[in-house]
C-alpha cells in the first residue's frame, strides 16, 4: 500500500470542495445582487 | 477585495474547515478498529451530515417559536428554509450512510433502532413539507406549520436521541455490538470531527440564507404591486 497515493484522493476531494464553494460563491452573489435590485424597484 | 472579505469571512471559515476536514481527514492516524478499520475515517464526512441535519432542523425548530411568538412572517421563511437545508443533510447521512453499512455490514440496512429512528424523523419533516402545501393562505400556513414544527422535533428527540440509547445489540456505535463507542473517541480524532462539524453547520446556515433571499424574490414576483 502506497500512503503517497491517499494525496491524489485529497487532491480529487479538495478539487470538488473548491469547485462547489466557488459556485456557492457565485450563486450567493447572483442571489443578493437580484434582491437588491427587488428591494430598489420597492422603493 | 477586503470588502468582500468583511462581509464573507464566516463562509470562507466554514469552507476552510470542510477542506481542512478533507485533508487531515485522510492523513492522521486513525485507531484500528475490528471490522470498520480505515472505513473509521466516515465519521467526518457521514457522522457530521446528521449533526449538521439536527442543527439545521434545530433552527428551525427556533424559528418556528419565534414566529408563534411575533407572527413576523419572516421566521416561518427561516423555518421553512431551515427545514429543506436539514432535510438535504438528512438525505446524505442516510444514502451515505447505506453506502457505508452495504461494505460494513454486508447489508445496506438494518432493523436497528437508530437508523429507523433516522429514517421516522425525516419522514416526519417530509410530512412537515407536505402540510405546508396543503394550506395556502400564508399566515394560516405559517401557524398551522410552526405547530407542527414543534411537535416534529420532539419526535427528532425521541427517535434519534432518546430509543437508540435504550435498546441494546445494535450494530451503531454507541450502543450495544459495534466496536466504536461515542465517549472513547480517538483525541486525534475530534481534532478533525468538531471542526468538519462547524463547517458543515457554517455552510448549512449559509445555503438557508441563499434559500430565503430566493423565497423573497419568488415573493416578489408572485405578488407584483
Amino acid at each position: 500500500m502506497e500512503e503517497t497515493k491517499i494525496f491524489v484522493v485529497i487532491a480529487v476531494l479538495s478539487t470538488v470542495l473548491l469547485g462547489l464553494a466557488g459556485y456557492l460563491f457565485w450563486l450567493d452573489r447572483r442571489v443578493t445582487k437580484m434582491e437588491k435590485e427587488i428591494k430598489n424597484n420597492k422603493n | 477585495m477586503v470588502g468582500f472579505i468583511r462581509k464573507n469571512w464566516w463562509k470562507l471559515l466554514g469552507v476552510g474547515f470542510i477542506l481542512y476536514s478533507i485533508i487531515a481527514g485522510f492523513l492522521i492516524e486513525v485507531p484500528d478498529l475490528p471490522i470498520i478499520r480505515q472505513s473509521i475515517r466516515n465519521l467526518f464526512f457521514h457522522v457530521v451530515m446528521w449533526f449538521t441535519m439536527m442543527v439545521m432542523l434545530g433552527t428551525s425548530l427556533v424559528r418556528s417559536l419565534r414566529y408563534l411568538s411575533t407572527f413576523d412572517i419572516k421566521h416561518d421563511v427561516y423555518a421553512i428554509q431551515s427545514v429543506n437545508v436539514g432535510l438535504f443533510f438528512g438525505m446524505m447521512g442516510i444514502v451515505t450512510g447505506m453506502e457505508w453499512a452495504n461494505f460494513t455490514w454486508g447489508t445496506p440496512w438494518t432493523n436497528d433502532p437508530q437508523l429507523n429512528g433516522a429514517a421516522i424523523t425525516i419522514l416526519a419533516y417530509f410530512a412537515y413539507l407536505v402540510l405546508r402545501r396543503s394550506i395556502d393562505e400564508e399566515n394560516k400556513r405559517a401557524r398551522i406549520a410552526a405547530v407542527y414544527n414543534v411537535f416534529a422535533f420532539v419526535m427528532l428527540i425521541v427517535f434519534i436521541g432518546i430509543l437508540p440509547k435504550l435498546s441494546d445489540g445494535s450494530l451503531h456505535p454507541g450502543k450495544g455490538g459495534s466496536p466504536m463507542t461515542v465517549t472513547n473517541l480517538d483525541v486525534t480524532m475530534r481534532l478533525v470531527f468538531y471542526p468538519a462539524i462547524a463547517g458543515w453547520i457554517i455552510v448549512g446556515y449559509w445555503l438557508t440564507g441563499i434559500r430565503v433571499k430566493m423565497d423573497t424574490i419568488r415573493q416578489h414576483l408572485d405578488n407584483p404591486e
